[in-house]
């Protein structure tokens, strides 16, 4: 019954922490940036200005790429699960810097249900997106009275049984 | 052109999506939410989304838990930068405290920024069953919620639906026409090949918000009509909108029914190969 007890309380404990862990958590710079990681980010990438990064929607063309949106969705769709048997559905997005030079790094994965909840897709679909993400290489310095200027983008694939039946936003 | 846009939806987005607190002195007879406004206040002085406004929003939301405002804009910067698990969590606590407030916000954004179409009609729904009202825009002002509900219904795949709940708004007395809307009708009648009343519906559109979308659908429908010069004229004018930025814009991405260079540069070359 001690044990018993005891289980619930850390259980308890713990929920809790999670539950706040969203709010409580200390705020960075501004809510999205991206530190750099030396368990996760390739050290060749570096940003611009370390202090200063904007949004891809602060520019006059928040779409930022050769070809626009377009030629973002048509980089994916090539890609299929096939191989995976588990029916996967919900949301992948993919945070991620491009830098004055656009080039792209701090690559973050997010994966949700459709109740914006934490879930785990199949590792193939996460690492096919992931992978294909790295390699779009259209991306367009966001500029600013002639400066360029290092930005955030995230892309959101919306998954339906493992088909990606939209790219946001 | 696109730089009025620019202006035009940055004042938008500046009083609808981070629109001010309540008056504060609604608040006087209770001094922590009277307090917890004060922070709210402080925060909106800061960049949205910043380290210093977003500590304001977590002070005022601890004096006063039930200021639903501060957990409504503390949100916000989360869903814009793709975070949404954390957006979801602090959008459902202000509307678990004011529903009647934020339920249009919350479905804005499951449509917006996610498609997840059930759920904005969800939200819309329950608003309209709570309140005896006008339902009345969304946050960014743009569209009508019901005509925001039909474009989740096409998002859906249900265009005679999404046709329907577009109809009945438009004919109603106190609707006041958006940005968009027919442009958005004129697409749902050339999607089930009525040209004819997508024609007109385009046309309309013109006097709202002259737009290059308005001269590639037009030219849709010519081509199904098999007019061909007309066709042809239409795509020429979508083309020019296009580079002068004459069409539709939205810096936190793509809209329904909006084209790209890519769309006019296919059609042309299938004009020109016909």
């Amino acid at each position: 019954m001690k044990y018993l007890v005891l289980t619930l309380f850390f259980i308890t404990v713990s929920c809790k922490r999670t539950e706040n862990s969203i709010d409580q958590h200390e705020h960075l710079r501004h809510v999205g940036d991206i530190a750099f990681d030396a368990a996760l980010d390739d050290p060749e990438f570096e940003p611009c200005h370390e202090d200063l990064s904007f949004v891809h929607y602060n520019f006059g063309n928040p779409d930022l790429y050769e070809g626009e949106k377009p030629a973002i969705i048509n980089a994916f769709k090539t890609i299929d699960f096939f191989q995976v048997a588990e029916q996967n559905t919900g949301y992948i997005t993919i945070r991620f810097m491009v830098n004055c030079n656009g080039e792209t790094g701090r690559f973050r994965v997010e994966q949700l249900d459709f109740n914006y909840k934490a879930k785990k897709f199949d590792k193939v679909i996460v690492d096919s997106i992931l992978s294909t993400t790295k390699s779009l290489d259209g991306w367009i310095p966001a500029t600013f009275n002639d400066k360029a200027f290092d930005y955030y983008k995230y892309l959101t694939f919306k998954i339906v049984d493992n088909k990606i039946i939209d790219i946001l936003p | 052109m696109r730089e009025k846009h620019i202006i035009i939806l940055g004042f938008i987005f500046l009083f609808c999506t981070s629109y001010g607190p309540p008056n504060c002195n609604i608040y006087k007879e209770d001094k922590d939410c009277y307090e917890a406004c004060k922070e709210a206040e402080k925060a909106i002085m800061h960049p949205q989304g910043s380290k210093a406004s977003q500590e304001h929003f977590d002070e005022s939301i601890k004096l006063c838990p039930t200021f639903d405002y501060s957990h409504y804009e503390k949100a916000v910067p989360y869903a814009k930068r793709g975070l949404m698990r954390e957006w979801k969590k602090m959008i459902d606590k202000a509307v678990e405290i004011d529903p009647e407030e934020h339920l249009s916000n919350r479905g804005w954004y499951h449509f917006f920024f996610m498609h997840n179409y059930e759920a904005a009609i969800a939200d819309i729904d329950r608003l309209d069953e709570l309140v005896d009202y006008n339902i009345g825009p969304t946050g960014d002002g743009i569209y009508h919620l019901n005509i925001m509900k039909s474009l989740c219904f096409k998002g859906l795949g249900d265009i005679e639906k999404a046709t329907a709940i577009i109809e009945t708004q438009m004919k109603k007395e106190d609707h006041s026409v958006g940005l968009y809307d027919y442009l958005h009708l004129g697409v749902l009648y050339l999607e089930q090949g009525n040209f004819n009343l997508a024609l007109e519906n385009l046309e309309k559109q013109i006097s709202i918000n002259d737009l290059s979308e308005i001269y590639y659908y037009k030219a849709l429908c010519l081509k199904a009509k098999k007019e061909l010069n007309g066709y042809k004229d239409n795509l020429k004018t979508a083309l020019e909108y296009y580079e002068k930025g004459k069409s539709m814009y939205n810096p936190y991405r793509q809209m329904v029914d909006e084209i790209f260079l890519v769309d006019i540069e296919n059609e042309i070359k299938l004009a020109n190969e016909g």
